[in-house]
């Protein structure tokens, strides 16, 4: 049987089962005994069904597995997103405040400091004070952030400028002392200054050296002065024609004492001056001089006035 | 790219995606190994890693990755090396002008072709019942075992043949 032969050929079947058999063909297959057998065959298996499944209560299996993985495995997933995202914004924001951030060198109770800058200039802090600026790009705008008493030495360059509550002193080079306390003074050593006052009733005022300004209820006073250095830099501070009041808060600044004054009167002058080595030498002579008596507690902390 | 993707990770769309496939994907796995317990266990497992992996699967390609998940589930599995179909079923046919003796003959003679079914070498046979009891097209079945439509027809064709010879003489009486 050729034919037969023939249809009973994995090709001849292939082609029949993607429909590229010609007309002829098909006719001649149809015919054969070999797709009798098949038709047979598959007349049968269509009548078999695959087997029944239970779907329903498999997804009920499957949903009460999958709770007890939602229950314990995504909390852990969560927490590490929120991990790595808590650590990127750390990382941002102290990259931030490095680069972008300022500086600051500050000095307590007694203490002095000298603070080196990028460009080479000086400042020497007396005590408590502080003075921040930009850690990087410095250079490109001398400028810093001050609070306290200081001594500048800047060096000779493109504008200086110096931040304080009560103004901005813009130098470009020379030596100055800046004291911003209750009080505000400024001395200019060396080269000339200019002093911009927040104050808008206050007129900007240019400064030569050997001239000192103090700002005294809302105004500027203006005087001459002879020192070569600020006083304090040579270890002691010097008060002329000065209230008691600021001689005590010096004497606080560079000793960390505090003083009860109950029944003192605070607007007496005092001139004189006092070291920053011994509180009882320090008292010995702004105190007695004016003739008040005081008591040291025993901790040496707290000093009573008395007349 | 513009239509937006049901995930899921959603009960509501997997519930469902569960209900469209997974008998199919039940009976796949069934006449790949022939026990229908080890099949549900094969297809519950990979919902169960469908359910895990629900953000990385997308949902288009959730039919596909069904199959393909299944079928390396079920190569990973040992001992399928005897088949025995014994839950395809034969469905009582509503034709009842037929006489006893010919009912009994094909009774007889669906046995045997169960039998013969189960004797295939395993590619035709996934190939022929996916086609002629799950009635799934040519392309459907390429789609489902990853193959081309060429390749199904050849199986199918070689599935065919093996038949009519395992059977050829019961279909002379």
């Amino acid at each position: 049987m050729p034919m037969e032969e023939k249809y009973a050929s994995e090709d001849f079947l292939a082609r029949w089962l993607a429909g590229e058999l010609s007309n002829e063909e098909l006719e001649g297959f149809e015919a054969s005994d070999v797709y009798r057998d098949i038709l047979a065959i598959d007349t049968a298996a269509k009548s078999l069904s695959g087997p029944k499944v239970d779907v329903e209560r498999a997804l009920s299996l499957v949903t009460e597995r999958n709770q007890n993985i939602r229950n314990t495995t995504p909390k852990v997933k969560r927490l590490w997103s929120f991990t790595a995202a808590a650590a990127c914004i750390a990382i941002l924001f102290a990259g931030y405040t490095y680069f972008f951030g300022y500086k600051t060198y500050s000095t307590g109770i007694g203490e002095k400091e000298t603070v080196l800058l990028a460009d080479g200039s000086l400042v020497e802090l007396n005590a408590n004070s502080s003075v921040s600026f930009k850690r990087f790009g410095w250079e490109e705008d001398r400028s810093v952030n001050f609070d306290g008493e200081a001594f500048f030495d800047v060096v000779p360059g493109k504008n200086f400028t110096v931040n304080t509550s009560k103004g901005i002193i813009s130098v470009l080079g020379t030596q100055f002392n800046i004291r911003d306390r209750k009080g505000f003074a400024l001395q200019c050593y060396e080269g000339s200054i200019i002093f911009l006052p927040f104050n808008e009733k206050l007129t900007s005022v240019e400064m030569a050296q050997g001239v000192e300004i103090r700002l005294l209820n809302g105004e500027i006073q203006k005087q001459q002065f002879s020192q070569n250095l600020p006083d304090w830099k040579n270890g002691f501070s010097s008060f002329s024609r000065q209230p008691l009041s600021v001689v005590l808060e010096e004497l606080a600044l560079q000793y960390p004492v505090k003083f009860q004054t109950t029944g003192i009167d605070l607007n007496r002058k005092f001139t004189g001056n006092f070291s920053h080595n011994s509180l009882n030498d320090a008292l010995k002579t702004t105190l007695e001089p004016m003739g008040i008596n005081y008591d040291i507690s025993e901790d040496k902390r707290i000093i009573t006035l008395s007349e | 790219m513009t239509k937006e993707e049901p995930s899921i990770c959603e009960q509501q769309t997997y519930n469902q995606l569960f209900r469209a496939h997974y008998e199919a994907v039940t009976r796949f796995v069934y006449f790949k190994c022939g026990d229908l317990q080890q099949a549900e266990d094969i297809v519950q497992d990979v919902f169960v890693k469908l359910w895990k992996l629900c953000s990385t699967v997308s949902f288009g390609k959730v039919k596909a990755y069904l199959y393909r998940a299944a079928n390396n589930a079920f190569l990973n599995e040992k001992a399928h090396e005897k088949v025995v179909l014994k839950h395809l079923q034969t469905t009582v046919r509503p034709i009842d002008h037929e006489s006893p003796e010919y009912l009994m003959q094909m009774e007889e003679f669906h046995e045997k072709l169960k039998e013969a079914i189960a004797a295939l070498p395993p590619k035709e046979r996934e190939v022929y019942l996916l086609s002629r009891i799950e009635k799934k097209t040519y392309p459907e079945i390429a789609e489902i075992l990853g193959l081309g439509v060429k390749a199904i027809e050849r199986r199918m064709s070689k599935a065919l043949l093996l038949l009519r010879e395992l059977l050829g003489n019961d279909l002379k009486l």
